[in-house]
């Protein structure tokens, strides 16, 4: 669980600001806008090998597929978001004195929220499949692992669980988080009416 | 003093190559004026008022306040647009204060101006709800008072009531020449309804299209007295006259195929072949 927050975290924090970056430069967008959309077609787990001859058998290498399963497609929603900011946002912070980082703290982040939103809620998903995959592949303790020795053991009892464990922890935070921000949001926006 | 020097802006669009939006036109507007800038679409009366914004540059001359050369926005001028354009995930003082704390306006300050210019436009119940509870008019009630909020000289606004239903457009044009005459703002209202142009303004500035130029400037303020109401027969008179002045000397042009393209307003007031239908208004209500 730890690995799962600190992956995210991490790949928030570096997502929002790649996105940020792609949207706001053209020469980043033509010389890596490619490689983030190639590279989001590569299912996170294949890091892996990559990861352990980078970090050995460690916690850094679990941490380092965790964040390279979130942090496109938090950065692919982020870019789309600004981008899609409606200019008269823009114009009218500008006429009231919005400048560069407070223009985009103060306005467009705001407004690229709920598209932000729908990109951590799948960054989150992703962070959680890469950990469950690398936790199976590689001996390190956590939920993967257990799983794997179950498969092992033959106790199809601890299997069992450990899928309704799984689950459960992504319905809590679905249900307890995601959709509860995403509901405020969409009510804040006027979404819902009209 | 708002001086508009010569200036011209030009657009580049890939269907149809480059566009004069406006060509060498000057304007000056003097401290307190309210003026109308009324003409069909594409004649350039909008990108006039981002330029004067400093949303966008001039291609050509320029354009100064006070003797001073707008060089972007500023919260001397206050822009309000069509689209009331309120922060959705702010409350509604929090978009009235929005700009006060770009300036870091300490929060006394802040919070007693959001209580006064939203009583100035009636909207003091509603300090606490979000946009979207808010209807059209409303909205722009409370975009007039973010833009007032940060006290600026001159207010630009760029066909405010356009989307309005006339109920809240009529109460909401009679409610903004009431805080015009209270508080001697200079205003620039961008409309393309000639009825609106003469009822609001002290000044009527009529733009005909391609070339951008002036086609007439009218002293309203000298003619007819405020409170003016849209179906006073005056008002509608006026403005059935200037839209005729403006399509005379759009077919005179036409005929006389001048494209020069100079800044000259082709109609002063009771002067210029042109204003001959201003002119013949004028001796029958003089």
């Amino acid at each position: 669980m730890r690995r799962l927050l600190v992956g995210y975290a991490l790949s928030l924090v570096g997502g929002i600001g790649l996105g940020l970056a792609l949207a706001r430069s053209q020469t980043l967008r033509d010389s890596i806008g490619t490689i983030v959309t190639g590279l989001q077609a590569l299912p996170s787990i294949c890091w892996l090998p990559m990861a352990l001859l980078w970090f050995g058998l460690s916690e850094t290498a679990i941490l380092f597929v965790v964040i390279a399963g979130s942090l496109l497609a938090i950065t692919v929603a982020t870019e789309a978001g600004v981008r899609n900011v409606p200019p008269l946002y823009t114009r009218a912070a500008r006429t009231m004195g919005a400048r560069g980082a407070t223009l985009y703290l103060r306005v467009i982040l705001p407004a690229a929220l709920p598209a932000i939103l729908s990109g951590m809620r799948l960054g989150w998903t992703f962070a959680w499949r890469s950990l469950m995959a690398g936790e199976l592949l590689f001996v390190s303790g956590g939920l993967g692992q257990l799983l794997a020795t179950g498969r092992e053991l033959g106790d199809m009892s601890r299997v069992m669980a450990v899928m309704v464990a799984i689950v459960t922890l992504g319905l809590i935070t679905e249900v307890l988080f995601f959709q509860r921000v995403e509901a405020r949001v969409r009510d804040l926006w006027g979404t819902d009416r009209s | 003093m708002i001086e508009a020097r010569r200036i011209s802006k030009r657009f580049q669009s890939t269907s149809r190559g480059v566009t004069a939006a406006l060509h060498e036109m000057s304007i000056s507007i003097g401290d307190g004026e309210f003026v109308s800038l009324v003409g069909p679409s594409g004649c350039g009366k909008t990108t006039l008022l981002n330029l004067v914004a400093g949303l966008e540059r001039p291609d050509d001359g320029e354009i100064l306040i006070d003797g001073k050369r707008i060089l972007g926005p500023g919260p001397d001028r206050g822009v309000m647009f069509q689209d009331p354009a309120l922060f959705p995930w702010l409350s509604v003082s929090e978009n009235v204060a929005f700009g006060m704390k770009e300036l870091r306006l300490p929060r006394a300050l802040r919070e007693e101006r959001t209580r006064k210019y939203l009583s100035l436009v009636n909207m003091s119940g509603f300090a606490k709800s979000w946009v979207h509870e808010l209807s059209g008019g409303m909205k722009q009630r409370v975009a007039l008072a973010r833009a007032l909020a940060l006290e600026p000289k001159t207010l630009l606004m760029d066909e405010p009531f356009g989307a309005l239903d006339p109920k809240s457009r009529d109460s909401l044009q009679a409610e903004l020449v009431d805080i015009w005459q209270k508080t001697g703002k200079t205003i620039l209202f961008v409309t393309h309804d000639m009825a609106e142009a003469v009822r609001l303004g002290s000044r009527v500035i009529v733009l005909r299209a391609r070339p951008a130029r002036v086609a007439c400037d009218v002293d309203v303020a000298a003619l007819l007295p405020q409170p003016r109401h849209v179906d006073h027969p005056e008002v509608v008179e006026l403005a059935a006259h200037l839209k005729g002045a403006l399509d005379e000397t759009g077919e005179r042009e036409a005929i006389d195929g001048d494209g020069d393209g100079s800044e000259r307003p082709e109609t002063h007031l009771a002067g210029g072949a042109g204003g001959r239908g201003v002119a013949h208004w004028l001796g029958l209500h003089l």
